[in-house]
C-alpha cells in the first residue's frame, strides 16, 4: 500500500526545489550582466584616463577616442588585473570601485548559493527518480 | 531550533549506520567464501594433484614393464592447457606445496561460511530497511517542525512510500 499523501509532500517539494533553482539562475544571470555593464563602463572610464596620458605626452595623437581604446580586449583585461588604488588613479572615483568590489562579492555569494542549491536538485533528481519508478509500479 | 539540530544529528548517525550496514553487505557479496573454505578447496585440490601425479607416473611406469620407450614425467597439454599442479606436488613434495598455498590463504580476509554468510546478510538487509524506516520517520519529524531534511540520492524509495515498511 503506498503512501499517496507523502508521494504529494515529495513532489510538491521537489517542484519548489527546481523552482527556486531556476528563480536562483535567473538571478545570477541578471545580476552577471548588470555587473558585466557596470565593469564595461569602469573600462570607459579608464580609457578616457589612458587616453588622456597619452595626448598629454603626444598632443598628435588626437585620433584617439576613449571609445576605441575601450574596445580594445587587452584594456578590459588591463583593468580586470588593476588594483583598487590603481583604478582610483586611472580616474575611477573610490565609491565606484567600492560598489564594484562590493557587487562581484554579491555575485560569487548567489554564484554559491545557486550551486548549492544545484548540488540539492541533482540529490533530489536521483531520489525522486526511484520514489517516481516505485510509484508507477504500484500504480499499474 | 534545538530540536532540528538534534533531529539532523540523529540523521547524519543513522546514515552512518546504513553506510557501514551496506559497506559490510558489499564485502560479503564480495567474498562467496570464507577463508576455511578457500583452504579447504586449496587442500581438496592438493590431494586431486597428488592423485594425478601418481596415476601418470604409474601408467608411464606400466609402459616401461611392457617394454615400451617412455618419457618419464613428460609434460603434456590436455586441450591445450598443461596443468602444472601435479608436477609441482611431485616436485616440491605435498606438504611444502600446501604449507606455501596455505600461507597465501591466510592472507585472504577471515569471510564467513556459506551458512553463516547467507544468515549475516539476510539479518544485514533486515537491519537497513530498519535503520531506513527510522531515518524516514525523522524526515517526516522535520517536516513537521518546519525545518525539512534533503534525503538521501540512494536512499530506499520503498521507506518514504510503503506503510508499514521496516516494521
Amino acid at each position: 500500500m503506498i503512501d499517496h499523501a507523502r508521494l504529494a509532500t515529495l513532489r510538491d517539494r521537489f517542484a519548489a526545489l527546481r523552482g527556486d533553482y531556476a528563480r536562483s539562475g535567473e538571478e545570477v544571470r541578471t545580476f552577471a550582466l548588470q555587473l558585466g555593464r557596470e565593469r564595461a563602463a569602469l573600462v570607459v572610464t579608464v580609457s578616457a584616463g589612458i587616453v588622456r596620458d597619452r595626448q598629454r605626452r603626444n598632443p598628435h595623437l588626437a585620433a584617439i577616442t576613449p571609445e576605441k581604446v575601450a574596445h580594445d580586449p587587452d584594456t578590459a583585461a588591463l583593468v580586470e588585473g588593476m588594483t583598487d588604488v590603481e583604478l582610483e588613479a586611472a580616474g575611477v572615483k573610490p565609491a565606484q570601485v567600492n560598489n564594484l568590489r562590493a557587487r562581484e562579492i554579491v555575485l560569487a555569494r548567489k554564484r554559491k548559493a545557486h550551486e548549492h542549491l544545484g548540488a540539492r536538485v541533482r540529490v533530489w533528481s536521483s531520489y525522486m527518480e526511484g520514489i517516481e519508478r516505485l510509484a508507477a509500479e504500484y500504480s499499474a | 531550533m534545538n530540536d532540528i539540530v538534534e533531529l539532523q544529528q540523529q540523521v547524519e548517525a543513522l546514515r552512518g549506520t546504513l553506510k557501514g550496514l551496506q559497506g559490510e553487505l558489499d564485502t560479503l557479496k564480495a567474498q562467496a567464501r570464507s577463508r576455511r573454505e578457500v583452504g579447504a578447496a586449496v587442500a581438496q585440490q592438493v590431494t586431486t594433484w597428488r592423485a594425478q601425479a601418481s596415476a601418470a607416473v604409474a601408467v608411464d611406469l606400466q609402459r616401461l614393464a611392457a617394454g615400451q620407450a617412455v618419457p618419464l614425467l613428460e609434460l603434456r597439454a590436455s586441450n591445450g592447457v598443461i596443468n602444472l599442479g601435479p608436477w609441482m606436488v611431485a616436485a616440491m613434495g605435498e606438504k611444502a606445496c600446501s604449507a606455501w598455498l596455505a600461507s597465501m590463504v591466510d592472507e585472504l580476509p577471515e569471510g564467513l561460511d556459506a551458512p553463516h554468510r547467507a544468515e549475516r546478510m539476510h539479518d544485514i538487509g533486515r537491519e537497513i530497511d530498519m535503520v531506513a524506516a527510522a531515518e524516514e520517520a525523522l524526515l517526516r519529524e522535520a517536516d513537521d517542525l518546519g525545518h525539512p531534511i534533503d534525503p538521501r540520492a540512494d536512499a530506499d524509495p520503498r521507506a518514504a512510500l510503503i506503510l508499514g515498511f521496516g516494521e
